[in-house]
């Protein structure tokens, strides 16, 4: 038995339509809901991530600036300190060449004024000596002709003339 | 041969015996079929897709950006009802592939998709316009044009409905026709010789077949779904 070619009863489209209701919640629940769900749910996530990739290179830059501006100030702080203790050290290093000079100009003059002080010493002594060898030389030349005042007298004064001479 | 409608496989008994069709029945298996599949390609959808995955989002995609384009529609609902008619319409037509007799080739079938098609274009033109508003746009630009207009409305779902049915069921005729010629070509030629295999209906079917059933039921398929977004689309607009 079999229904003519072109035929349609109320029992074909009623069951029809219930098919076409079975298979359309089917297809809404089992295909689209879900996957439109996985969809969104990626458009979201990728969404996010792209918001904290921004957020994370914003604050990034934030942090270099930091960063920049801290090298930058330590970086000057560096160059005082190092201009400070050369500066400082350059003023010790001239006191203490100044002492030195100073010292030793001093010890220069002691030097200079004890030697002084030995030759005249020295020279003394031995003009002293040479007067004592002339005069008993002398005496012993020309003996008692003079008196030993008179002697002494003479050579004193060729002596003092020695003297101013040699100095 | 005899080309007839879809045999009857059984007969409730109950309203003094509902005849329940070929047809009917190839749609049951078809929704179990489409059901199996939906479930194989949704099987354990991850954010990350993996390969059916990533083609069953490609169709919902497709099918809700036709919709968007060709209505403006966003929701959900109809875009599934959409992507609905065209997987069971392209399953149907498809199901002669495997040698059942396709519930498209059924005029009661696509009749009973385009009058849906049918409410809902109304159901639209009412929300838009207003109850008052839909039943003036009968009388509109005259009086006079009522009939036309109800015609023009009618029109639309028989005619997505006829061309639906012809198609596909031309197709499985011409198909018949073309099994019966080639057999008989083969009895007249080769019969003399002793070859009683109707050697003939090698080859020339396959290609026939694969205009009829795969291109025929995918074109048909996207013609109907088109057609009902267009109608939709317009019965939204008329707004403006």
């Amino acid at each position: 038995m079999t229904n003519d070619i072109v035929s349609f009863s109320v029992p074909d489209i009623v069951f029809t339509w219930l098919n076409l209701l079975v298979i359309f919640l089917i297809v809404k629940k089992f295909l689209f809901k879900p996957i439109k769900g996985i969809i969104e749910k990626r458009q979201k996530e990728v969404k996010d991530m792209y918001l904290r990739a921004e957020q994370a290179e914003k604050k990034a830059q934030n942090l270099e600036a930091q960063y920049t501006e801290l090298l930058t100030k330590a970086r000057l702080e560096a160059a005082e300190i190092v201009k400070n203790a050369t500066e400082a050290a350059q003023s010790k290093a001239d006191t203490i060449v100044e002492q030195a000079k100073v010292k030793a100009m001093e010890l220069l003059e002691k030097t200079q004024a004890q030697i002084q002080r030995e030759k005249d010493e020295s020279l003394r002594e031995a003009f002293n000596k040479v007067s004592d060898v002339v005069l008993i030389t002398a005496s012993k030349l020309i003996e008692k002709e003079m008196t030993m005042e008179d002697h002494k007298e003479i050579i004193e004064k060729i002596l003092n003339d020695v003297k101013t001479e040699v100095r | 041969m005899e080309i007839t409608g879809a045999k009857i496989l059984f007969t409730i008994p109950i309203l003094g015996g509902i005849k329940v069709s070929e047809t009917i029945v190839n749609t049951w298996l078809v929704i179990v079929f489409l059901f199996v599949l939906i479930k194989i390609f949704t099987w354990r959808i991850e954010k990350i897709p993996n390969g059916k995955q990533a083609l069953a989002e490609k169709f919902v995609l497709f099918i809700e950006n036709l919709v968007k384009e060709n209505t403006g529609k966003t929701g959900n609902k109809f875009a599934a009802y959409v992507g609905t008619s065209f997987l069971l319409s392209i399953m149907c037509s498809l199901s002669s592939l495997v040698g059942l007799r396709p519930p498209t080739a059924d005029l009661a079938t696509t009749l009973s998709w385009a009058a849906i098609v049918f409410f809902i274009i109304q159901i639209s033109k009412i929300r838009t316009l207003g109850i008052k508003g839909y039943l003036k746009s009968f009388l509109s630009p005259a009086f006079i044009m009522l009939p036309f207009n109800i015609i023009g409305e009618v029109a639309v779902p028989i005619s997505m409905a006829i061309r639906h049915f012809c198609n596909i069921f031309v197709g499985c005729v011409i198909g018949s026709l073309m099994g019966v010629f080639l057999t008989f070509l083969s009895t007249a030629v080769l019969g003399n010789l002793g070859v009683s295999v109707p050697i003939f209906k090698v080859g020339l079917p396959a290609i026939l077949s694969l205009y009829f059933d795969l291109f025929g039921s995918f074109i048909q398929a996207f013609v109907f779904i088109m057609l009902t977004m267009v109608f939709v689309g317009q019965a939204i607009e008329t707004e403006e």
